[in-house]
């Protein structure tokens, strides 16, 4: 495997120790190059009081390539799928080397406190969405209850 | 002088028939009549003196008795001088009735002067010695015949000086003969087919014993033919078949062989005239065949002829008759033992008899002249030769704990160098200091080994006698000259020092350095001699090439231990004219023990000095002042070729201990060792036809493993060869070195060296398939490799073509073509005139427009956003024409990946399109802001930039130089402070890379090639050896040409190689510059390959080489197929 660049490096310290509030990035102990990720959900959002899990794992081109970010936690959202995997513009083609770790994790947050049924991933969730956007709020805030709320997640 | 001319002296004619037919004119027998050489009776002691010798010379008694004593005085007063006329007499009388009296008076003068006083007192008799007479006179024939005629052709005034000295030597011959026992033994019997030439009265029985007659006819015009008549009963009943009678008649000539002959079958009837019968001679070698000083004599007499010559070849024009005497012994010996099958024994094994593939004869009828293609030697018999002196008995039996004295020497050897060191000190006769400094004593064995040098001469072969006899097993036999001995004949030789060829990175210079610690001087200088050189006991002259000067200073420096010793230069400001005051002084206390100086040095005192010869001898001066106690030479490969005045100005140094070290002592042919034998001295193969008879043309005539075996020999005691491979008694190698990785990395062409190579390429192709259609391919060889060359150029540098760099390779093409200068010219002003295709700027208005308004954009501390580096190294930053600010790398390798993925070029900070020509660079220059106002048009307010701004060009740099530039950066993050070199092989790319690398602050560069003096080199080492602690990359430029060799590097351990060779051994020898003794990290390597080239294909041959061996030495139609098949392979599709 490649060395780790310097600036993977300065990412890391960065986020350790001048976190974003209510989102974690621990990077593993195995392997420098794999974050455990937590976000907290946005508080005006369906997804508010939960904590969601993600995995991030930077590969060998980064930064001229996107990381790679994906839920751990169920969570009930159009641009999200049964997977985990998230439709988002900056980690695909939208992906620039100024944007950084914490920038997307950032708009990871984000999407949560605005989900976009327009550019789905999850073509059922994003249905539900524009057929009834307040029954699904609410299927998202019973998810976010089941599934993300920090008791849940400690027992699991 | 005249009788004896008359009695000795042929016509010219005569002479000249002898020489067409060899076999018997110099050896006519003394009497004019048949005589009976047959010894009387079986006894095989019974030595039968040669009988024919006691006749008196008829012509001789015509003379009166007293003419012949007033010649005689005459000729004796030239020859000695004075004498008084009472010994005249006395010798007169004594020797009167011998054919060459006056010789053996000279000789009794000489070697038992008679007492006047008893020759007056009549107390010696005087003898009418006609016993002593028979023996004397014998052996002698033929030494006088030749010397006789000698005399007729030579100058008189040396000639005489010459007989007084031959006279010594022929009474020394006698008496070492007179002393000998006289004895013959059974070598072997022969049976042949003989004819008879008489009709005999009954039939011959079986048994019955014959005599065998040598017959000189009477008749001049018979002279040439030997005849050798069997003899019954006293009378001649037949004759030998004529080619028995060849090889016999010398030995009865020389009086080397008895024989003793019977009928071997009864003939039936009695024989007529033309019959044929059988008989069977059995052979006995006689005592005076084993003349001791043979070859002496034959010797003294060559090398006169050849100095009188003036050069050292092999003539057979003018061999002389020494040598023809030898010659025909040579031929009848050989062919003897041919005949009798006696075959030759292994020098080190007593029973085995030799492989008999190869016979031995010396060709020195060839001609000289003739084309010496097959005289290089190749790999394998390279390996056989380095194999076969890695084994060195003697060198096994030596302690292996020598430590030189702490006192003098600070380093600790290695277990091999201290073995060697053993060995250095054996070689020098050292053995007191070696039982010392080993703790051991050296069993006498090993040094009796030494002493006497152990090896059997290789020219000699061992036979077994076929009789048994407890004492005299075997006897020997040189079948070069037919010399032939009961003693073993051994090489003995005065030489102290040798040849040390352990391999590359062995520590050859500690291993040297040890040995002048261990004996600084000469324990037991010799008192002074007059007219000799001044002897410098106390100092080592160490001989080595200008790039080398400053390590052994230093290395010398590092090993000292005592402040007596120092060392000194002896080169450029510090000559001196004479050398005594500074090194022969006792008085003086500073008398350098080592006196460092150059092959340049010695070579430019000795071109100065040489004109003013006097009487052959050099003036002393300088370097030639004094006798050293030691020489050696570093790299002592540098003087193999004796022709060069190189190699003459070494021969002419004197010292007592001479020295070679050197990895390769064969670097293209066998002779190339004749050379450093000539320096070493090391008799007799110091001697250029002694060497070319026995090595060069036995060599030439393919008969390798006979010649090397003969190498080996010469070599044994004094040559000393250990590879790091080659494992200790223990199992271990001798060095563990660490490991080394070597990568490959494939580069991609950028867009500009793509079209660039693509044109070159297509015209190699056509050239390439033109010249395959019309067979021209080796003609139109250097074309071709000019095309090559170019397509090797694109490959590392665009900018490589065209310029003034082409002395880096053989290949010079002078009429670069219009054709190429006009498509280069084109290419590269491509991108500032076209419009704006590939997003370039179609005009440098349009440029400056961009450019001006970018001024106000650059901060103090810009950051790259991609690497988050903030403070962009000045050097390193690059905006874009959206003013954002980035690492030039970071920013390319943004521009590749998004190419290579087909995604827009975006900015990586706003995403607004952006294109690697549109990129803007710094430069360190000040402007004022009013200065671009014109541009403009705007007006900005008065400011002073620290910068300026130009447009960057992506195509000035090469795809590998970014490659490698990506290298440096990720090793410098990794290991800053470290070291590491780059090999190129064009000393020009080295400079392009040094501008592009020296733009960026982070590294420190060097560059070694030849173009740097000896002590810029020096500095330069030292200043790239020295550690470093600012966190930055020092960077060592290296020619693969220049830094080739000698060079130790080990304080880097990464190198890259910016271009591949043709020969992978290159590519290898400049690898060891770093993976060598002391290096402790793992060396890795990365070669720079540009992808789908010619270099990708070079890579092909590379291992071909590798599994074929190189080219070298084979012949040269299979060079010629290889080289076709080489280029084949480059223009594979």
């Amino acid at each position: 495997m490649a060395a780790l660049p310097k600036r993977i490096i300065k990412e890391t310290e960065r986020l350790v120790s001048d976190p974003v509030p209510g989102i974690t990035a621990i990077p593993s102990e195995e392997n420098l190059r794999y974050f455990e990720v937590t976000i907290d959900g946005p508080n005006s959002s369906p997804y508010a009081n939960g904590v969601f899990h993600l995995e991030l794992y930077l590969p060998d081109d980064y930064p001229m390539c996107a990381p790679k970010v994906r839920f751990l936690t169920k969570i009930y959202h159009p641009n999200i799928d049964k997977l985990g995997r998230i439709c988002l513009d900056v980690l695909k083609d939208n992906w620039s080397p100024a944007l950084q770790i914490r920038t997307i994790l950032l708009s990871i947050q984000a999407l949560l406190g605005a989900p976009n049924p327009d550019d789905p991933l999850a073509n059922d969730v994003a249905e539900d969405w524009k057929k009834d956007e307040k029954k699904a709020i609410e299927v998202a805030k019973e998810w976010t209850e089941k599934y993300a709320s920090k008791k849940e997640y400690s027992e699991n | 002088m005249q009788i004896t001319k008359q009695r000795f002296f042929k016509s010219k004619n005569e002479i000249k028939q002898e020489e067409n037919i060899k076999d018997d004119g110099l050896f006519v027998s003394d009497s004019d009549e048949e005589e009976d050489l047959e010894p009387k009776s079986g006894k095989d002691s019974d030595y039968q003196p040669d009988s024919s010798s006691q006749q008196l010379d008829p012509t001789r008694i015509d003379l009166s008795k007293n003419q012949q004593y007033q010649k005689f005085a005459a000729e004796i007063k030239d020859t000695v001088g004075e004498v008084s006329p009472i010994i005249l007499t006395y010798l007169f009388d004594k020797y009167q009735f011998r054919p060459n009296l006056v010789k053996a008076a000279i000789n009794e003068l000489f070697t038992n002067p008679p007492d006047i006083e008893l020759i007056k007192q009549g107390k010696i008799p005087v003898e009418n010695e006609s016993s002593t007479r028979q023996k004397k006179s014998a052996p002698l024939k033929s030494t006088q015949n030749r010397q006789k005629r000698c005399i007729n052709e030579i100058d008189p005034d040396i000639e005489l000086e010459k007989f007084a000295k031959k006279a010594n030597l022929i009474a020394e011959q006698v008496r070492i003969e007179e002393e000998a026992q006289s004895w013959s033994r059974f070598v072997g019997s022969l049976d042949l087919q003989a004819w008879a030439t008489r009709p005999t009265v009954k039939p011959l029985a079986y048994r019955s014993e014959l005599f065998i007659k040598r017959l000189i006819p009477r008749n001049a015009s018979m002279k040439n033919t030997a005849i050798i008549r069997i003899v019954h009963q006293d009378r001649e009943i037949g004759r030998m078949p004529e080619d028995i009678t060849r090889i016999l008649a010398p030995l009865i000539d020389l009086d080397i062989c008895s024989f003793k002959a019977m009928v071997l079958e009864d003939t039936k009837t009695r024989l007529s005239t033309g019959d044929s019968f059988f008989i069977q001679i059995e052979i006995y070698l006689k005592s005076t065949g084993f003349i001791k000083n043979l070859g002496d004599v034959v010797e003294e007499e060559n090398i006169k002829l050849n100095k009188k010559k003036g050069k050292s070849n092999f003539n057979f024009s003018s061999e002389s008759d020494g040598e023809a005497v030898l010659r025909l012994r040579q031929f009848a010996i050989q062919n003897l033992f041919d005949k009798l099958r006696i075959k030759p024994l292994k020098i080190n094994d007593d029973d085995e008899e030799e492989d008999d593939d190869e016979k031995i004869l010396p060709e020195i009828e060839k001609d000289t002249e003739t084309p010496l293609v097959s005289n290089e030697i190749n790999l394998d018999q390279l390996r056989q030769f380095y194999q076969a002196n890695n084994e060195n008995k003697l060198f096994d039996s030596l302690p292996e704990t020598t430590e030189p004295p702490e006192e003098n020497f600070n380093l600790k050897l290695r277990e091999y160098q201290k073995h060697g060191l053993s060995w250095m000190l054996a070689r020098e006769k050292e053995f007191e200091i070696l039982d010392i400094l080993a703790g051991e004593k050296v069993t006498t064995q090993a040094r009796a080994n030494i002493e006497d040098n152990g090896s059997m001469n290789p020219l000699w072969r061992k036979y077994k006698w076929p009789t048994p006899d407890n004492d005299n097993k075997y006897f020997y036999a040189n079948l070069y000259n037919g010399e032939l001995s009961l003693e073993k004949p051994i090489i003995k030789s005065t030489l102290k020092g040798g040849i040390l060829a352990d391999e590359m990175g062995l520590g050859k210079t500690i291993s040297t350095l040890s040995l002048i610690a261990s004996v600084p001087y000469d324990n037991n200088p010799p008192p002074k001699i007059l007219k000799q050189l001044p002897y410098a006991y106390r100092t080592t002259l160490i001989v080595v090439p200008m790039s080398l000067l400053s390590q052994w200073k230093e290395e010398f420096e590092r090993s000292n231990n005592n402040s007596q010793h120092y060392c000194r230069l002896y080169y450029g400001d510090d000559q001196e004219l004479d050398l005594t005051p500074s090194l022969c002084n006792n008085n003086n206390n500073k008398i350098p023990i080592i006196v460092l100086t150059t092959y340049g040095t010695i070579l430019n005192e000795f071109t100065r000095i040489s004109k003013n010869r006097r009487n052959g001898e050099l003036p002393r001066i300088g370097l030639y002042s004094v006798k050293f106690f030691r020489i050696i030479l570093d790299e002592g490969h540098n003087i193999r070729n004796r022709s060069t005045k190189t190699a003459k100005s070494i021969y002419e140094l004197q010292s007592s201990c001479k020295w070679i070290l050197t990895g390769t002592p064969i670097v293209n042919r066998l002779d190339d060792l004749y050379s450093l034998t000539k320096f070493l001295e090391l008799d007799p193969w110091n001697n250029f036809s002694y060497w070319k008879t026995f090595i060069t043309l036995p060599f030439e005539n393919k008969k390798i493993s006979q010649t090397l075996d003969v190498i080996k020999s010469i070599l044994e005691p004094i040559f000393l060869r250990r590879t790091k491979n080659q494992k200790m008694k223990n199992g271990k190698p001798l060095v563990e070195l660490p490991a080394k990785e070597v990568i490959i990395e494939d580069v991609k062409f950028n867009e500009q060296e793509s079209k660039l190579y693509q044109w070159f390429q297509k015209r190699a192709y056509d050239s390439f398939k033109e010249n395959m259609k019309s067979g021209q391919i080796l003609k139109k060889y250097t074309q071709i490799l000019t095309l090559i060359l170019r397509l090797r150029q694109v490959c590392c540098h665009v900018d490589l073509i065209g310029g003034s760099h082409e002395m880096d390779d053989d290949v010079i093409d002078q009429e670069e073509d219009e054709e190429t200068k006009k498509f280069l010219k084109d290419l590269k002003t491509e991108h500032t005139n076209k419009s704006d295709q590939n997003g370039k700027f179609s005009n440098d208005t349009e440029v400056k427009k961009v450019m001006f308004t970018l001024y106000d954009k650059i901060l103090n501390e810009n950051e790259c956003s991609i690497c988050t580096t903030t403070a962009i190294p000045f050097n390193e930053l690059v905006v874009t024409q959206c003013g954002h600010t980035f690492c030039l790398t970071c920013i390319l390798e943004h521009l590749d990946f998004q190419n290579d993925s087909n995604k827009p070029k975006s900015c990586p900070n706003c995403r607004e399109l952006i294109s690697r020509y549109k990129l803007f660079k710094l430069r360190n220059q000040t402007i004022l802001s009013n200065e671009i106002k014109f541009h403009t048009g705007i007006e900005p307010q008065k400011k002073e930039y620290k910068f300026q701004l130009y447009l960057y060009d992506p195509n000035k740099s090469s795809s590998k130089i970014q490659a490698l530039t990506k290298h440096l950066k990720t090793l410098k993050q990794q290991s800053p402070n470290s070291k590491c070199i780059i090999f190129s092989q064009f000393s020009s790319y080295l400079d392009l890379i040094e501008i592009e690398l020296k733009l960026m602050d982070e590294f420190i560069i060097y560059k070694f090639d030849g173009r740097l003096n000896m002590n810029d080199r020096s500095k330069l080492l030292n200043n790239f050896n020295a550690p470093i602690s600012n966190g930055k990359i020092v960077i060592l430029l290296l020619s693969l040409k220049a830094g080739g060799v000698g060079l130790n590097l080990t304080t880097a351990s990464r190198a890259f190689m910016m271009d591949p060779w043709w020969s992978p051994s290159i590519e290898d020898q400049a690898i060891d510059r770093i993976h060598r003794i002391g290096q402790n990290e793992t060396v890795k390597v990365v070669r720079f390959i540009m992808e789908n080239s010619i270099e990708t294909k070079m890579l092909k041959i590379q291992e071909r080489k590798k599994q074929i061996g190189e080219v070298v030495g084979v012949e040269e139609e299979e060079r010629r197929r290889r080289r076709i098949e080489e280029i084949q392979i480059l223009f594979e599709e």
